[in-house]
């Protein structure tokens, strides 16, 4: 017979399993819920412990596919760690660069022209309609409907294309620069993003009427995942989940950066608290992007689309600078201090993913293990942007 | 009032914050307090109604700064309190009494630069491998920098204001 007090056979579970430490009870069950968990998305590892369908304790494992982007900022120039940026968040790729150059953008004292800042607003829309739409399918996905994906990614497709001819990727951009952007949108984009724009609005309605007005989805997300105020306070959630629960705060809007102040648009929020609160808020947005990017189609000024004497190797200067833009998942934060050399002395990423993500622990205790898989993919995460 | 140089954060008296100039930095306000005044602030704070946002460090040459960086949602205005450790600390205590959020964001200090938090309730390694102890963000001798090169002469104390007097 095995001898269950060996270590080295690992049967007493690994180092979080040993530091995760049962409630004393007869009826209770550890279950490990990933790494490898379809609903997921990534590699996230959630220890659960169960009593019957009920969870009593969760707690995240994180750290599978941590890359330390931190430590790769200190030793690599500031321009050559523009490429990380888009590997951070791979769902809204932009909102990081943006994150990352506006930062230094404003350690320089750079005046991004006009031009520039209308195609960072366009194209920074294009990918968080297409960072909602995944969301939208997978979260469907998990919830045991198929079909939606399939729908999502149709969509999804004409975006990348779109971004594609413009940045030269389609997954990981790498598009703006200190100053502007790498490349000048032409009229080729202009016509293909309007005609996406007249596309997309029937579609929402479609997606409307077929999911959010379905009673089995209704059933699934109705009440499902309640998170108070309090508890997004204290955890510091932002972003949909944030809105989800009624406060209207949104980095473009509270606190506008670039020309969301020229812009007019909602920021929807609903005091459901629940999943469905949400789902609807992300839904909504993707409505509102679509209303920024007609307007700023319209109002897209001539000019440069990078400052002519923007450095290519830039050297800031000796300082301190936090500079948060708005992302799909909530506020984007880069805090960089530099010592006046080509390297960041240190660079901070704010993900708001990690934030969200420290919340659930608070929110799943109680619910049915079905319910958890719910409020997991309400939250939307990303987990490379957790793990950094 | 204005005081010239960063050195002048060592004077902070207990029970008081020096505000300091914010320039382009970003923040509505920036604090530098001592450690031992930390929770009594973030409990102001929260009575406040600030939100946590960010817990991050860097190693310095007087030793490592702490930021704690809240935010308020009715106006997105930014607050960041300093914490400076100096003479081989590393020991502060944890807010999560206060801001349970700030669990993770200790924990990833603890990694990066191996800072233990004061009665955090599970202090063992966020995204690191547990078996190794490395802390990858500390710095060699001859590459850190003091306080006054990386935050320069633009940010100066500009007064000292009571812990109690913060919210006005």
């Amino acid at each position: 017979m095995l001898d269950t007090t060996l270590d080295s056979l690992d049967l007493r579970g690994d180092f979080y399993t040993r530091n995760f430490q049962p409630h004393p009870s007869e009826n209770r069950l550890i279950l490990n819920m990933g790494p490898q968990h379809p609903s997921t998305h990534g590699v996230l590892r959630v220890i659960l412990e169960i009593d019957g369908e009920y969870i009593v304790r969760a707690e995240p494992v994180l750290g599978y596919i941590h890359r330390m982007h931190e430590r790769m900022a200190e030793v690599k120039r500031y321009e050559q760690y523009l490429p990380n940026l888009g590997r951070i968040d791979y769902l809204h790729a932009l909102a990081w660069n943006w994150a990352y150059v506006g930062a230094v953008e404003r350690l320089m004292g750079l005046e991004v022209p006009k031009r520039a800042e209308y195609i960072r607003v366009i194209t920074c829309e294009l990918n968080r309609i297409s960072s909602h739409l995944l969301w939208w399918g997978a979260y469907l996905l998990d919830l045991g409907a198929f079909t939606p994906i399939m729908y999502a990614f149709a969509d999804r497709e004409i975006i990348m294309d779109i971004l594609q001819r413009i940045t030269g990727s389609r997954l990981t951009y790498c598009y703006y620069r200190f100053g502007g952007v790498s490349q000048d949108i032409d009229d080729k984009f202009i016509e293909q993003t309007k005609e996406l724009c007249k596309y997309l609005r029937p579609r929402l309605k479609m997606y409307k009427d077929f999911v959010t007005d379905n009673i089995i989805f209704r059933k699934r997300v109705e009440g499902i995942g309640i998170i108070e105020t309090e508890i997004l306070r204290k955890y510091g959630a932002t972003g949909p989940v944030l809105r989800g629960s009624g406060i209207a705060y949104d980095v473009r809007k509270t606190k506008p950066y670039s020309v969301y102040s020229e812009i007019e648009f909602d920021v929807p929020s609903y005091e459901l608290e629940d999943a469905f609160g949400r789902y609807l808020v992300r839904m909504q947005e993707m409505e509102e992007s679509l209303k920024i990017i007609e307007q700023c189609l319209e109002q897209l000024p001539a000019g440069d689309f990078i400052l002519p004497k923007a450095p290519k190797r830039p050297k800031p200067p000796a300082g301190e600078v936090y500079f948060t833009v708005e992302g799909a998942r909530g506020e984007i934060g880069v805090h960089l201090l530099s010592d006046g050399s080509a390297y960041p002395y240190r660079l901070k990423l704010r993900s708001p993913s990690f934030s969200n993500l420290s919340l659930f622990p608070e929110v799943v205790k109680g619910t049915l293990l079905a319910d958890a898989v719910s409020i997991l993919g309400s939250l939307d995460l990303v987990i490379p942007e957790i793990d950094r | 009032m204005t005081k010239e140089g960063l050195g002048h954060v060592l004077e902070v008296k207990p029970g008081f914050c020096a505000l300091l100039a914010t320039g382009k930095v970003g923040y509505k306000k920036q604090l530098f307090i001592l450690p031992d005044d930390l929770l009594n602030v973030v409990k102001h704070l929260d009575e406040c109604g600030y939100a946590l946002e960010n817990i991050t460090a860097l190693e310095i040459e007087e030793g490592f700064l702490l930021v704690y960086h809240f935010n308020q949602w009715n106006n997105g205005e930014k607050l960041a309190l300093k914490v400076l450790l100096t003479d081989g600390v590393k020991e502060i205590d944890s807010i999560s009494d206060v801001y349970p959020g700030a669990l993770w964001h200790e924990r990833e200090c603890f990694d990066f630069f191996g800072i233990v938090f004061k009665n955090h309730s599970n202090l063992i390694p966020l995204l690191l491998d547990p078996k190794e102890n490395i802390h990858p963000l500390l710095k060699a001798k001859n590459k850190r920098q003091p306080l006054a090169a990386i935050m320069p002469e633009s940010e100066k104390i500009e007064q000292y204001i009571k812990i109690e007097e913060l919210g006005k």
